[in-house]
């Protein structure tokens, strides 16, 4: 009972046209306040409990998404915002993209529109927090085949702290 | 003696949390918001203890590890020395620099527990809580230190006989104002300041680690407004029934708390890490030194200018 009280979020923006991050910055003003439920933005995806998504996944995108997931610690939800993580929205069939939200991550509350309103974004963080009552800690640590491919592989994404050199433009 | 004991852990607890609720819903009020149920740092301690912890690999465990326990448990003993709603502690061990260390300790857990993330904004907020502690103790340690010369005792039981600011108000207007710094709030949030470091020590943290080390910092944001009520207030008004007493103290600290910290948080953005410094150790440490000065050279200016009121 008491997930569904505080959920904390963690927004990420996985190639979105910024109109879905207006209104998901909107959820925290006096107008829709979001806090009234517990809603928390938290800057670290550790501390996180939902993931809201805004955007079609890009390609560069993918290996940063899936990492972010996994470091989620479980029980965790997610929740599409906007017509683009649900189909592609406008985008679908673009080169740069690799699909829909629920072929990388799996996907627990849809919230439809382009964009969606703020208090349906609100009800689908809601949805998602009630979803996380049931869950286990321990179980469900739904690792997706596409992070250990990301995992094995040479990956761009580097989380140790980069020296100067490896900047591009630091020599200038 | 047991029983006093689990009243003060099991009291200083509730009372921490419901703070952080009422804080939160002030707050919002100021901001026009409507702001969360005032149970609501309850909802988020027990879901954090039911999730998952994770340790990163680039950490040293056990140091990640033992400084939320080590947050939490210096907060349980300096609860049990400080008066609490009660005109004596409820151990009578401890004294007034036993308690000044004890409130440092969540700062230094903090330190310890951001330098072993491994995380480089772990590091940034370590060195930024350094700053912070230097910054606020030093005005707070010359006021304490003025009440207990002129208390003539350490004894946090003989020192709170006396209710301090009617003899030495700058000391406690010195001390009062540090209390935002040893929130951690807004304006001097600097070692967290989730927009710009991403929580800084916090940032690896999740789970029951993370409840316990929140729950050390609300603690001491609880014990530190109780240390200045018994010192400054004194403990002569608790001569009610024990649960009367409970809530006259903790009306006290709301009010210290909701005035000082929240209006405030709400209502001011976050401050540059060298201006801190600046801050603290011109106008609330001179407040607090002139205090001293004059309490040493004998002035004793409240009676000289509030003789005819008896003080």
């Amino acid at each position: 009972m008491f997930r569904a009280r505080s959920p904390w979020v963690y927004f990420i923006n996985t190639g979105s046209c910024n109109g879905c991050d207006i209104e998901v910055l909107a959820i925290q003003s006096p107008r829709y306040s979001a806090e009234r439920y517990g809603v928390l933005r938290v800057g670290s995806p550790r501390h996180a409990d939902v993931l809201v998504v805004t955007g079609p996944v890009t390609k560069r995108m993918e290996d940063r998404l899936t990492m972010i997931y996994e470091q989620i610690p479980n029980p965790k939800a997610v929740v599409a915002v906007g017509s683009c993580p649900t189909s592609n929205g406008i985008f679908d069939g673009g080169y740069s993209l690799t699909g829909p939200l629920d072929t990388v991550i799996p996907v627990d509350v849809y919230v439809m529109g382009c964009p969606p309103r703020p208090l349906n974004i609100v009800s689908g963080i809601l949805k998602a927090a009630k979803m996380l009552d049931s869950r286990r800690k321990g179980k469900g640590g739904r690792r997706t085949a596409r992070f250990d491919e990301a995992m094995s592989k040479e990956t761009t994404v580097d989380l140790k702290f980069q020296s100067s050199d490896n900047v591009p433009g630091a020599e200038e | 003696m047991i029983a006093s004991i689990v009243v003060a852990l099991v009291y200083a607890f509730v009372a921490a949390l419901l703070l952080q609720g009422i804080r939160r819903i002030v707050v919002a009020h100021s901001q026009f918001r409507k702001g969360p149920s005032i149970f609501q740092a309850f909802y988020d301690f027990f879901k954090l203890m039911s999730k998952e912890s994770l340790t990163p690999n680039v950490t040293s465990p056990l140091l990640f590890n033992l400084a939320p326990i080590l947050s939490v448990a210096s907060m349980l003993v300096a609860a049990l020395i400080i008066p609490l709603a009660a005109s004596t502690s409820a151990v009578s061990v401890g004294d007034l620099i036993v308690v000044i260390y004890l409130l440092a300790i969540p700062p230094i857990a903090l330190i310890l527990g951001g330098s072993a993330s491994g995380s480089p904004y772990g590091a940034i907020g370590a060195a930024r809580e350094v700053a912070l502690l230097i910054a606020y103790e030093t005005p707070f340690i010359v006021a304490m230190v003025t009440v207990a010369l002129a208390a003539g005792s350490f004894q946090l039981n003989t020192i709170s006989a006396t209710a301090w600011i009617s003899v030495l108000p700058l000391a406690a207007i010195a001390a009062i104002w540090t209390l935002p710094a040893a929130a951690a709030v807004q304006p001097f949030d600097i070692a967290e300041a989730p927009t710009e470091i991403v929580s800084g020590p916090y940032v690896e943290y999740s789970g029951p680690n993370l409840a316990l080390l929140q729950l050390g910092q609300w603690l001491k944001i609880f014990l530190y407004a109780s240390l200045i009520a018994a010192v400054f207030f004194g403990t002569a008004i608790y001569h009610f029934q024990p649960a009367v007493n409970f809530v006259i103290q903790f009306a006290i600290i709301v009010l210290l708390v909701s005035a000082f910290i929240a209006f405030w948080q709400a209502t001011s953005g976050r401050t540059r890490v060298t201006r801190v410094l600046k801050y603290y150790w011109t106008v609330p440490t001179m407040l607090a030194i002139i205090d001293l000065v004059l309490y040493l050279a004998g002035v004793r200016y409240m009676h000289f200018l509030f003789g005819w009121a008896g003080l």
